[in-house]
């Protein structure tokens, strides 16, 4: 399709595709792992029947899988740094290609930021084979004045650069030959948008070349629509889904409505495999931000409505009991599940091993019960767990394991210690038909590794700290066993009480680092940096590094308390700035931290807002006038000086 | 030992305060003094002086004799006036009890309990233990110290009779009024009478039970349900982890009559804080109802469609509803009510009884002028049990994202399926006293958290004081069906309808301008003041999208502050307004926080600077784009 933009005149002839022309494709991938995900060859084996010719590029290293998955659905493989983004990657491509490109008649470049087909290649093939013209993009972008990169001028009307076709005429063109030739380095974001983005389609038509757009911009407001509207480009046909839209950062996305699940929806109802979207997400967002972008919240009702009676998984319940009396409770809750299961119960003496087998022997079995009393009580649920249960957790005998534990926080007052309790328990387990809809998530999504209640909140100050002190531990013990998935920056995705429903293939990377009661230590090894609540924060990222997504899953119950409450506390929050929740949420950060809101503080927020590069050098100027301070105070409270004096003497 | 209650009958007297005037007398008071009946010789209603006539009658059929105070509002004096009132008979009694309508209830057998306590050996006693301090007041959040009627305090002869308890009412107890119950123990404790507790701390895991921990309480036996526990600043609940969804539903388990607990709370709790207090948001699934055999609802569809092309959108919606219902569709022009009428009739719709099509004007107060004016008959007739009221608006100055996610949040919250749309009028039928149902604020892609009353506030006031609307309004943003779409009963919106509005009173320049978006602002407000409470309800998919996101924003929002949310709150309020943290916000911001004596007695200078700085800075944008603009030239 023409967009005004692309309209050119005098305009060079130009040809439709021939019946029996050649194709050529230079394909970019960046993957920091170098693993390339599975998306990947999809999206290329799909690409087979339009391209005689694949030109993998990759930026930056590439491991024997990763090569083994690309071998069959390639040509050519460039292993090469990782420099100048994708368009320079495109650049090697053509480089490659060299002369034989004279064989084809038309280069596609595209690189590996979008998932597809989504909705086939063919009919859009067929639609843009018939066009007379030089180049076409997927889709387009609309001119914005002033140039939101640099803040003056505009920012050309283009193509995007995910996905360009060149024919024939403008590929043996000098003109082609000398852009690339002249190709400007690219050390940011920016520049590739800059210097090649936003220029290549000008400067094409300013040449006379005839461009066209597949799916031109959908509304009438300047947008990106490739990520903005992505789910109303797969409606209009559009083969590509960009991954931005569940990476990008949620307040941003959140202000512009862009709602992340329904595009999912979309792909899912056009017949796209959504494990390979998942999988990728996993592996390579921040779990909070992608829990975020395609509200991966479950709320499920005790109705059952989803859970396959026909297809049963294998299902163990560990739990570690240390209060006994909690027995029966915990029995109830596990009872609630559908079809069969095993129980696995630790406990930490035969003593109260005892009570339990004789509360447990009272109720009729559901499968096979065992109660095993662990070496140590360090670590407790978790080691009772990853050590006490190391073998169900290896071997392949259960499909989905539910980790609970006798849970009463005592230390935290009643009604939060209570809390916490119904909070983990009802969203897990909380009537037979919700247990079969959690369990009915994990039939129909085979890369779903956990699940779990949401961020407890009510009664505990987690919202904006939920790291705590762990973040440098976690961070270490992520290097060592290898998990490369983003962490989270102000809290992590965690099942936060360590209950959750898992498949025991996602906490592989847990199970197998073989720890030790030793490792926990004992009760005094219980606070934040200990090895218990570092654990308590991995699963999440572990899960992700394999490629197992998760989702949180909640009652309707809960919700309802949940979503009051953080609906209410926004609100009153927000009184006091202006703009977005995102507005709001930019200018508190790059304030910084309020603290007690002392004088320093304030001297620290406002170098922070206006003279950042001053900010060590202001603080320390007021450090310096701590005694002038100190004299100041005493002259103003005389009083308070002198009862302090003889209080000393 | 006392000697058993069967030997002599037990001569209880009970004083039983009311804590605010109103016209007619709330319904749980009505049923806590008819419970009381057998168990007191003699009751006493402490009435506030602007007590309606009315009321007072209600209040003297309940009780022997009705006490008019000289306090506006309850106050711990008006108990002494009442015990003045009674002293020729002071000594016939064998207990005194200060009371009022600070509870639900009795949850549980009352007898019980008092025969118990009867014979305890001990000089007064209370129904639990109250902690020492009242609950923290938020008075800049709207939430001051609470001045309620006692709980149960009860009184034996050998306290009542005593010097000490004349002088301790002509002092006061010597602590402010707010706390006066709660010091009541110690106080005399301490001059050695002894007290007792019918549940007693020892029991119960909180020092301040009713409040903190009501459903124990409950669980425990407790006939008595502290009204404050929904009362108080909900972030501060929240820091406690008191949970009001929690504790209603344990007064439901009891079988108490909850339109009792609603319609006692919709007067005195602001909309938006009962909503969060009580979680009172439903999520409702969507899946088919086996069982649709309830008793029908007669319903009408009131649908303002200026979006010709979006029509279809609403009609599929409301295909959901229940067979029988009727459709009033109003419109702009003649030209678009023809393509409507042949729209609705060329789909045939087999669950549509009756259409209508109207032609209002444009531009006044939109879907909002059409429903209270121009479709005045409709709300005010009484053929309708229910009425549904949906819009397809034009919107040209949103984008696509922002108007579908609009259109889907409204129409799928409130007509998502035929079993969702079961489930709603399942809410309606539990409920005799649920007035009005609709989606809670939206926030995603509308910038409307902290500002909803879109500086409105006043002017809310004042229309609700024009229309006889008691119920306190929120600080913040209200609780109200944003963006114009609900399921009411026509009862529920008549302190809203019945005024004779017109066109006019919609347009802009005029006294009530912005009428409509008030109207939109005070709909729960106004069902309050007729007693019905509202519900939020959200498909699951909606409340997963909505929920996930409230939680990252807040997640993000709340890491740069410290401590609990109700602390990070309140230091961001006291800090005051940041604006653009430009060098006099943030001064303001300090002087509030360190030095707030300061701040007030610079405030009139801030409001200078405020509006000086807006003004001086343009002036120096401007300058900055000539001198940018001379130096490229140059």
């Amino acid at each position: 399709m023409k967009t005004a933009e692309l309209v050119t005149s005098p305009v060079r002839p130009s040809l439709p595709f021939p019946p029996q022309g050649k194709r050529a494709l230079v394909y970019v991938v960046y993957d920091p792992r170098g693993d390339v995900e599975p998306y990947i060859p999809y999206a290329l084996d799909h690409l087979r029947d339009h391209c005689a010719r694949i030109v993998v590029v990759v930026n930056g290293p590439l491991t024997e899988a990763g090569r083994a998955a690309l071998e069959p659905v390639s040509d050519e493989i460039i292993v090469r740094a990782n420099e100048g983004y994708d368009i320079w990657g495109y650049k090697a491509g053509i480089d490659a290609l060299g002369a034989s490109l004279e064989k084809f008649d038309e280069l596609i470049l595209a690189n590996d930021t979008w998932f597809g087909p989504v909705r086939p290649f063919g009919p859009l093939f067929e639609r843009m084979d018939a066009r007379p013209l030089h180049f076409w993009g997927m889709t387009d972008h609309l001119r914005v004045e002033p140039n939101p990169f640099t803040q003056s001028d505009y920012l050309a009307y283009h193509l995007q650069s995910y996905w360009m076709a060149v024919r024939r005429d403008m590929f043996l063109s000098d003109e082609w030959r000398d852009y690339w030739r002249e190709l400007p380095p690219m050390t940011s974001y920016s520049d590739a948008v800059t210097k090649h983005e936003a220029v290549f389609t000008e400067r094409f038509v300013e040449h006379g070349f005839s461009g066209e757009v597949a799916f031109p911009t959908l509304t009438d407001k300047i947008e990106n629509h490739a990520v903005l509207y992505a789910e109303q480009l797969l409606d209009a046909g559009c083969p590509t889904l960009k991954r931005r839209p569940f990476f990008q950062w949620p307040p941003f996305l959140d202000r512009l409505a862009v709602v992340g699940k329904w595009t999912l929806a979309a792909a899912e109802k056009y017949g796209y495999p959504m494990e390979l979207i998942y999988r990728d997400l996993a592996r390579n967002v921040e779990p909070r931000v992608l829990n975020a972008d395609a509200a991966m919240l479950e709320v499920l009702s005790d109705i059952d409505e989803t859970y396959d009676a026909s297809r049963p998984l294998r299902i163990a319940v560990q739990a570690h009991i240390f209060y006994e009396e909690m027995t029966d409770e915990i029995l109830d809750r596990a009872e609630t599940l559908p079809g069969d299961f095993d129980v696995i119960i630790t406990t930490p003496d035969s003593l109260k091993a005892e009570a339990i087998r004789a509360i447990m022997n009272a109720r009729p079995p559901r499968g096979r019960r065992e109660v095993r009393v662990v070496a140590s009580n360090n670590g407790r649920d978790q080691a009772a767990f990853l050590i006490g249960c190391r073998d169900i957790l290896v071997g392949d005998a259960y499909d989905l394991v539910v980790k609970i534990h006798s849970k009463k926080t005592p230390q935290d007052g009643f009604n939060v210690g209570r809390h916490f309790k119904s909070q983990q328990f009802d969203n897990l387990l909380h009537t037979p038909g919700y247990a079969a809809n959690v369990v009915g998530l994990f039939q129909r999504e085979p890369g779903l590794g956990l699940a779990f209640p949401p961020m407890i909140h009510l009664g505990h100050p987690t919202m904006g700290h939920a790291w705590w002190q762990n973040r440098p531990a976690v961070e270490s013990l992520t290097r060592d066993l290898g998990i490369r998935v983003p962490l989270d920056e102000v809290s992590p995705l965690a099942p936060f009480g360590s209950m959750f429903f898992a498949r025991p293939g996602a906490l592989r990377l847990l199970v197998e680092a073989n720890w030790t009661y030793e490792d926990f230590g004992g009760p005094e090894q219980y606070l934040d940096g200990g090895l218990a609540h570092v654990l308590e924060r991995m699963p999440v990222y572990a899960a992700g590094e394999l490629g197992y997504h998760v989702r949180t899953i909640a009652c309707a119950d809960y919700l309802a308390s949940s979503h009051t409450a953080l609906d209410f506390n926004l609100d009153e929050m927000s009184m006091t700035m202006p703009e977005s929740t995102m507005h709001q949420i930019e200018f508190l950060r790059r304030m910084g931290h309020v603290d007690y809101g002392t004088t320093r503080d304030f001297l620290r927020m406002y170098a922070r807002l206006h003279k950042p590069e001053r900010e060590d050098s202001i603080l320390a100027a007021f450090d310096r006038t701590t005694r002038f301070r100190g004299v100041l105070w005493r002259m103003r409270h005389p009083r308070a000086f002198f009862r302090r004096g003889r209080r000393q003497a | 030992m006392r000697e058993s209650a069967e030997a002599k009958p037990y001569r209880r007297c009970i004083l039983y305060a009311i804590e605010s005037s109103s016209d007619d007398v709330a319904g749980y008071v009505r049923h806590a003094l008819a419970s009381v009946r057998e168990h007191a010789v003699r009751i006493i209603v402490i009435a506030p002086r602007g007590m309606g006539d009315e009321a007072l009658a209600t209040l003297a059929g309940l009780s022997d004799e009705v006490v008019r105070s000289e306090h506006d509002s309850f106050s711990s004096a008006s108990y002494a006036q009442a015990l003045g009132a009674i002293s020729d008979a002071r000594d016939s009694f064998d207990e005194i009890v200060l009371t009022g309508d600070g509870w639900f209830g009795p949850v549980a057998d009352l007898a019980p309990v008092l025969t118990r306590m009867q014979n305890t050996e001990c000089h007064f006693w209370q129904m639990s233990p109250l902690g020492p301090h009242a609950p923290e007041a938020f008075p800049e959040e709207g939430f001051p110290d609470l001045t309620t009627p006692w709980l149960w305090t009860a009184v034996r002869p050998e306290l009542f009779g005593a010097a000490i308890w004349a002088a301790y009412w002509e002092q006061g107890g010597q602590s402010a009024d707010a706390e006066r119950e709660r010091r009541f123990a110690a106080y005399f404790s301490e001059r050695g009478y002894v007290c007792a507790h019918a549940f007693p701390p020892a029991s119960l895991p909180h020092a301040d039970p009713a409040i903190f921990a009501p459903d124990t309480l409950i669980a425990e036996g407790c006939p008595l349900v502290a009204r404050t526990s929904f009362r108080l600043y909900p972030p501060y609940l929240d820091r406690y982890a008191v949970i009001g969804r929690r504790t209603a539903a344990a007064i439901e388990s009891t079988g108490f009559p909850m339109p009792l607990v609603w319609e006692g709370l919709v007067r005195v709790v602001p909309p938006k804080t009962l909503n969060a207090n009580a979680g009172m948001l439903e999520v409702l699934p969507s899946s088919p109802v086996a069982d649709t055999s309830a008793r029908p609802f007669s319903i009408v569809a009131i649908a303002h469609i200026s979006d010709v092309t979006s029509a279809e959108d609403v009609l599929d919606h409301l295909e959901h509803l229940p067979t029988g219902y009727d459709l009033v569709l109003t419109t702009l022009n003649g030209m678009d009510a023809a393509r409507l009428q042949r729209l609705v009739e060329s789909r045939a719709s087999e669950r549509l009884r009756r259409l209508e099509v109207r032609v209002t004007p444009t531009g006044r107060g939109r879907d909002m002028s059409d429903f209270f004016v121009g479709c005045r008959d409709v709300i005010l007739g009484d053929e309708y049990d229910l009425v549904v009221k949906v819009h397809a608006r034009q919107a040209p100055f949103k984008t696509v994202n922002a108007l579908r996610y609009f259109r889907r949040y409204q129409l799928d919250n409130l007509l998502d399926s035929e079993g969702y749309v079961e489930r709603v009028l399942n809410l309606f039928r539990r409920e005799p006293g649920l007035g009005v149902v609709f989606p809670p604020m939206m926030h995603i892609g509308y910038a409307t958290m902290g500002r909803a009353w879109a500086g409105l506030r006043d002017r809310a006031q004042v229309l609700c004081a024009d229309l006889g609307i008691a119920v306190p309004l929120d600080v913040s943003s209200p609780l109200a069906p944003f963006g114009g779409m609900w399921i009411a009963r026509p009862e529920a919106l008549r302190q809203l309808s019945e005024r004779r509005w017109n066109y006019r009173d919609y347009e802009r320049g005029r006294g009530s301008e912005r009428l409509a978006h008030l109207q939109e602002r005070l709909i729960p407000a106004a069902a309050a003041q007729r007693g019905y409470h509202c519900r939020t309800i959200l498909t699951a998919e909606h409340a997963s999208i909505s929920h996930s996101a409230l939680e990252y924003k807040v997640d993000q929002l709340f890491s740069t502050t410290r401590g609990w949310p109700v602390e990070q709150i309140r230091l961001l309020h006291r800090a005051g307004w940041t604006g653009y943290g430009g060098v006099v916000a943030l001064s303001r911001m300090y002087l509030r926080v360190n030095h707030p004596r300061a701040a007030q007695m610079m405030a009139p200078a801030y409001r200078i600077g405020l509006r000086v700085f807006p003004v001086v800075s343009a002036g120096r944008r401007v300058a900055g784009r000539v001198a940018r603009k001379a130096g490229v030239r140059r």
